[in-house]
Order: structure tokens, then C-alpha cells, then sequence
């Protein structure tokens, strides 16, 4: 027997026993988030705070991921956390239902993109930082991990760019949702393919739905899947893929047998990037293709140029949707404001944050116990307003969004323009697209 | 159609199969001549595909610039990793390497985190595509897999026919007696190391022509490295290139003709069924 023969029996099983105990950990470590007990904090540093004057003031806490895959979006929606406590702060504070006036004190910690980091800063933030309201982070599983803090310490909370699937509701009663939920993330485009496609083009109705398998690409896309079935599309195809595949073209040269006029993808930006380079190197042709929510971000176009022109894709909010507003700054004030703090036009996630600050501003104004959670989670619960965002409206017991409707934009000439809802100023749609070869 | 179907899902399988089998290559390369697990694989790989990127940012008209100084980084920076922390595990228990490979992996992505920002890259190079009904060829697939071919040969001319191939050679198969004939055996180890650092960085580098990538994207790479290896037998890089082009093959099946979602899962199960029934892998001999 050689040493080399050992050192290769030693390695398997080494091996096999570290990706076993990898395993297991991870397994016991995910577990032991959704039922683990609160314990004391370890100090941090807190990213950003806005600083008050010596009025009475509302603290309000929250984490955004200002590190890992979601970065942007977190780096965006913290911003405008921050712009919206600025522009409250510089007006002169919320006047609130009891009559005082309240300036705003924010806390925002790193929550790292790490679910585990989360109940553990969520509770800091409650019994250390004594903060008063919450803003909730960005990705569905780092807002299930503030759950069992909010609802232990009875803490309202508004959720941001933040969903997951309805099936895990459990009776929650301090948090409301600002977006549009997942299950309902697909609709605004198989709408506008149904009303706007459709009537010129009957072969639109075929189409093929693909997504991924995480908390919220799986919510996104199963869902929207029994919602293109509900309203009649014929779905040639649909399959879903591991979230952290590195390779879709077994499941694209599905997609191209199929031969669907419309091809829509619920996936996020790494996976949209991915879809898009390789539905070219297969040419698969499509007249309409969606490759993920990932394609709202510039990045995108810069990544793939001249292919990621006529790429649609849902929104929650875009320069250019236009609503008739009754509360709060106008799309252009918030725009202006915005680029003027950060030098950069605000994507969805950034107005989403910004909307996070009027749900707690007007249920302030409309509470006459301002400052206390049970009372802002009613009101926020049973109020109605239309914001530069649009609607606001959640169903008053669970506080899921009832009333804000999604947009589609386009890639058109590197620009996102807006192509739904028509009732929001929408512009010529570019349809269908050409086969790659001819672009 | 259903031979299309059947001709393309090859043909997938077969192009991501040889960079599945780049990848495992370089970890399997390390293993043979120091018996050291390089639990940093996938971090290494991202970080050839940025030095690809990056030069590719400076020189965006080819990117044959990006992979010659992603393979000379991936080289200096073997040395740099042998010499400061490898060459001190040599001997040390598997716990030991696992936990500062481990370290070592957190660093690189962290400092590519801050060296890139977390936004997915890609290369946007516009090679073209050949069409015949459901059939398609991208022809940076093609480069991607005749690069790895040549690296393939290339590795294997070395180890051949080569004074210093001999010498590796030497060392894998006795250390002690090559020390006795003379072998400096740090320097051997030094530049088998970046030999196979060199091969991952390589495989980050034609990563980049046809897949997005990011800081923290290389663990899927790296496992999937780890289940070609145990495949193809340990230090043994043709059965590495096998080992890829059958799990490449494998995984492009099982997404064409079941769900893509259970491709890893077929994948691992492929890497336990070997554990369990041929441990000494395909290319190995019966203990």
C-alpha cells in the first residue's frame, strides 16, 4: 500500500466528512435562525445616523445589505432612507396627529446580506438603540429574519424592497409592505402583454415562464406562472432553475424547442445577465424577452451594450411613470433632491426607500398616539394615498400591498422607457424584437 | 427535433465540461505533488476571471490580453501563496489547511468585493454564432474549449517529456528519494503550486468570456471542481478533463431532459456514487 493510495483514502474521507459536517451546519445554523431565542448584542457601528437637533424627535432603525450580491439595491434604498429623514428634518419635522412636531433620527447598520447578522442587529437596534419605528432590509429572507424581533418587542415595521411567499405568513401584526409582493411581481407584464401585445398579435399569446428557485424568484415565478395560466396564455414551457446555477443552456435549448413568441424569466440580476448572453449564443429568438428584475439596473445595459436594447422589464417605480399624487414631493422633487445628495438617477430600490419614510410620516400625521407602535400599525393598516410612488394600500390585517401596481419600462437607444401602465404615461413599445443576427 | 434537442444538449454539456475539467485540473494538480487540498479553488477563480476582466477593461478590443495576464498573475501570485502560507501546511493536518484556505478564501473575496464592488461582470465580446435549425454554436464556447484542450496538452507535455515534468514526476511518486538524488523539493513544490494556481486562474480567465461573474461566485465553480476531481481521479489531470466533459454532459441532461434545478444534486450524487463504489476514481487502480 503506497502512501499515495492512503493519502488519497485519507482525502475521500475527509472530505466526504467535511462536506457532510457542512452540510449539517448549515442545515442546524438556517434552522436555528427562524427559532432561535434573542441574546444579547455585540456593539456596532452604526453606518449612518442622522443627527437631531434637541426637538422631540422620532428614532427610527434598520439594516439594508451595503455589502454582498445586493449591495446596489441596499446602497439605494438606504440613501433614500437618509434623503427622506434629510428633506423631513429640513421642512421642520413630522407634524404629527398629537400635535408635536418630530424630528427624525435614523440608524442603519450593514446588515452584510446575512440573515443570521439580522435578528441580532434588529434587536439592538430595539432594546440598545431604542429606536421607536423600523425600516425593514432588502431581500425576502432578511426580512423574514426581523420578524421574530418585531413581533417579540411590538415594534411596527415597514417593509422595503422586501417580499416573500404569502404561505409564510404567521398572523404578524407589527409589519406592512410598501411594494408590490412577489406573488404579484409578473403580473404588470403579462397584463401589458395581454391588453397591449396581444390584440396585434395573437401568436403572443404563446409564451415561455423560467425561474429561480430562492425565496423570491420562486415566488415571483410560480406564481406568475398559475397567473398567466389563470388569464389564458398558452405556456409552452416552464421549468425552474438552482438559484446559483452558473450554466442555463440545458434549460434554454428547452426554451428554444418550444418556440414561444414571449420569453419572461423571473430572476435577479446575476442570473439576467446570464440569460441574456447566453439565450444570444443559443439564438434563441424571441419577440419579447424578460430576463429578470436585474435588467431595471444601468448595469445591465453596460454589461450587455447593444444586446440588452428592446429587454423588458418590471418595476416598482421609474423616472418617467407618472401618478396623479396626493401626499408627499413629486417624482421631480424627489428626483431632483436625490441627484443632487447622490449624483446618480434613482432606480426603484431608492424610491422604494423613500416610500418606507412616507408610510411612517403620514401615519404619524394621522395618529393621535404618534409614537406608539400598535397605533401607527392600525393606521398604517386602514390609511390610503397615492405617492410619486403611487399607490399605497395594504389589506389592514396582514398589511400586505393591495394597492400599488407595478410599470414595465424598455431598454430603448440606452434608455429605460416607460411602456405601462398606459394610464401612467407610457410610450411606444418595441415589438417585436429583431432575431439577434439581424441586430 | 428530438435529435436536435439531443445534438445541442451534447454539445452544451460537452463546452461547459471542459471548463469544469480546467477548473478541477488545477486543484488536482496541487493535490498530486504536495498532497494539499486548495479549498481556495473557487475564490482563485473568480479572481483570474477579474484579472481577465480587468485587462480586458484597459484593452477592450480582444481577449487574448485578458487570459495571457490572468495565466502570468495567476503564477506570480502561486509563488506568493506557496511561500507565505501553503508551504507551511505541508505536513500539518487536513484541519489545518481546510481552516487557512478557508481564511484565505474570505480575504479574496472580500478584497475583490472591494477591489470590484458586488455587481455581477461580464465580458461583453461579441463573438459570433452559427445556427442550423435547433442546433447552435457560439464560437466563444468553442475558444473556451480548444484553450482548455491545448492547456490540457500543454500540461501534459510538460509532466512528459520535460527535465522539470520528470522531477515533479519524481516527487509525486517518492519524495524522499528524490531529495536523496538531489531534487530540491520547496522549489518543486513552489512551482507545482503556481502550476496549478496558474490553471484556475486560466479557467477564471475563459470563465469571463462566457459567463457573468462576482466576488463571491466561485464556490459552485469550486464544487463542482472538487466532484471532477474525486471523478477523475486524484492527481491525475487527463482524468480531470474526462471527469469534466462527463459531469459538463451530465449536467446539460439533466437540464435538458429533467429540470436544471436538479442538476447539482445529480452532480453530488455522481461524486458520492464514486466515493462509495470506486473510490480511486475513473482513471485510478484498484487499491
Amino acid at each position: 500500500m503506497t502512501a499515495e493510495k492512503l493519502s488519497r483514502r485519507k482525502y475521500l474521507k475527509y472530505a466526504g466528512a467535511a462536506v457532510a459536517v457542512g452540510a449539517i451546519a448549515a442545515a442546524g445554523y438556517g434552522v436555528s435562525q427562524y427559532y432561535r431565542k434573542p441574546t444579547t448584542t455585540t456593539p456596532t457601528t452604526p453606518t449612518s445616523t442622522i443627527a437631531t437637533t434637541g426637538k422631540k424627535k422620532v428614532k427610527i432603525g434598520g439594516t439594508k445589505p451595503f455589502t454582498g450580491p445586493d449591495a446596489l439595491a441596499g446602497i439605494s434604498e438606504g440613501n433614500s432612507n437618509k434623503l427622506w429623514a434629510k428633506m423631513v428634518n429640513e421642512n421642520g419635522g413630522i407634524k404629527a396627529g398629537d400635535g408635536n412636531t418630530y424630528e427624525v433620527e435614523l440608524i442603519l447598520y450593514n446588515d452584510e446580506q446575512k440573515p443570521e447578522n439580522v435578528p441580532r442587529i434588529y434587536e439592538k437596534l430595539i432594546v440598545e438603540d431604542n429606536v421607536d419605528f423600523l425600516f425593514g432590509p432588502v431581500w425576502g429572507p432578511l426580512g423574514m429574519a426581523t420578524v421574530p424581533m418585531v413581533e417579540q418587542y411590538k415594534k411596527f415595521e415597514i417593509f422595503g424592497t422586501c417580499s416573500f411567499d404569502p404561505k409564510d405568513y404567521r398572523d404578524w401584526k407589527y409589519i406592512v409592505h410598501t411594494i408590490t409582493n412577489g406573488p404579484h411581481y409578473m403580473e404588470a407584464i403579462l397584463d401589458m402583454i395581454w391588453e397591449r401585445v396581444l390584440p396585434n398579435d395573437p401568436d403572443a399569446k404563446n409564451i415561455a415562464i423560467t425561474h429561480g428557485d430562492d425565496a423570491f424568484r420562486g415566488v415571483a415565478g410560480g406564481y406568475g406562472y398559475e397567473y398567466a395560466k389563470q388569464k389564458g396564455f398558452n405556456v409552452v414551457f416552464y421549468d425552474t432553475y438552482n438559484s446559483s446555477a452558473t450554466d442555463l443552456t440545458p434549460m434554454l435549448t428547452n426554451v428554444k424547442a418550444a418556440k414561444p413568441a414571449i420569453y419572461l424569466n423571473a430572476g435577479v440580476y446575476g442570473d439576467a445577465i446570464l440569460l441574456m448572453k447566453q439565450i444570444k449564443e443559443l439564438d434563441l429568438n424571441v419577440k419579447m424577452v424578460w430576463a429578470g428584475t436585474g435588467t431595471v439596473f444601468p448595469k445591465f445595459y453596460e454589461s450587455l451594450g447593444k444586446y440588452a436594447e428592446g429587454c423588458v422589464t418590471c418595476t416598482q417605480w421609474e423616472k418617467g411613470i407618472n401618478y396623479s399624487q396626493d401626499y408627499g414631493p413629486s417624482a421631480g422633487d424627489f428626483l431632483t433632491a436625490y441627484q443632487r445628495d447622490y449624483n446618480e438617477i434613482p432606480d426603484y430600490h431608492a424610491a422604494t426607500g423613500f416610500q418606507q419614510g412616507l408610510v411612517i410620516q403620514r401615519a404619524m400625521e394621522l395618529s393621535d398616539d404618534p409614537m406608539n407602535s400598535e397605533s401607527i400599525r392600525k393606521v398604517a393598516g386602514e390609511m390610503e394615498m397615492t405617492t410619486f410612488y403611487g399607490k399605497y394600500k395594504v389589506d389592514p390585517e396582514t398589511g400586505w400591498q393591495t394597492g400599488h401596481k407595478m410599470g414595465v419600462v424598455q431598454w430603448q437607444n440606452g434608455e429605460k422607457i416607460v411602456v405601462w401602465p398606459m394610464t401612467a404615461g407610457a410610450k411606444e413599445l418595441w415589438y417585436p424584437l429583431k432575431n439577434w443576427s439581424e441586430r | 427535433m428530438s435529435l436536435e434537442l439531443l445534438a445541442q444538449t451534447i454539445i452544451n454539456g460537452l463546452f461547459i465540461g471542459f471548463l469544469f475539467g480546467l477548473a478541477g485540473m488545477g486543484l488536482t494538480i496541487i493535490f498530486g505533488v504536495m498532497k494539499i487540498i486548495n479549498f481556495a479553488t473557487g475564490a482563485m477563480i473568480m479572481l483570474g476571471a477579474y484579472v481577465g476582466y480587468w485587462t480586458y477593461t484597459y484593452w477592450p478590443y480582444s481577449a487574448i490580453p485578458g487570459i495571457i495576464v490572468s495565466v502570468g498573475v495567476g503564477f506570480l501570485f502561486g509563488i506568493l501563496v506557496y511561500q507565505v502560507l501553503v508551504r507551511r501546511l505541508i505536513g500539518k493536518p487536513l484541519l489545518t489547511t481546510l481552516l487557512v484556505l478557508f481564511g484565505l478564501t474570505s480575504i479574496l473575496e472580500n478584497s475583490m468585493l472591494n477591489l470590484w464592488s458586488p455587481n455581477p461582470r461580464s465580458i461583453p465580446i461579441d463573438f459570433p454564432t452559427y445556427s442550423y435549425g435547433l442546433i447552435s454554436i457560439s464560437t466563444s464556447r468553442v475558444f473556451v474549449s480548444i484553450m482548455a484542450i491545448v492547456a490540457t496538452i500543454l500540461v501534459l507535455a510538460v509532466f512528459k517529456y520535460t527535465t522539470f515534468g520528470r522531477i515533479i514526476r519524481a516527487v509525486i511518486q517518492d519524495k524522499i528519494a528524490a531529495t536523496l538524488m538531489g531534487v530540491d523539493v520547496n522549489r518543486v513544490y513552489t512551482l507545482g503550486f503556481s502550476l496549478g494556481v496558474t490553471l484556475t486562474f486560466l479557467a477564471g480567465a475563459l470563465l469571463a468570456m462566457v459567463y457573468p461573474f462576482e466576488p463571491f461566485g466561485g464556490l459552485p465553480y469550486a464544487l463542482m471542481a472538487f466532484v471532477v476531481v474525486v471523478l477523475g481521479t486524484l492527481g491525475n489531470p487527463v482524468g480531470c478533463l474526462f471527469a469534466g466533459l462527463i459531469i459538463g454532459t451530465v449536467h446539460s441532461f439533466v437540464g435538458s431532459y429533467w429540470t436544471l434545478n436538479m442538476s447539482p444534486a445529480v452532480a453530488y450524487l455522481i461524486m458520492i456514487i464514486t466515493f462509495l463504489l470506486r473510490p480511486q476514481g475513473l482513471m485510478g487502480k484498484k487499491e
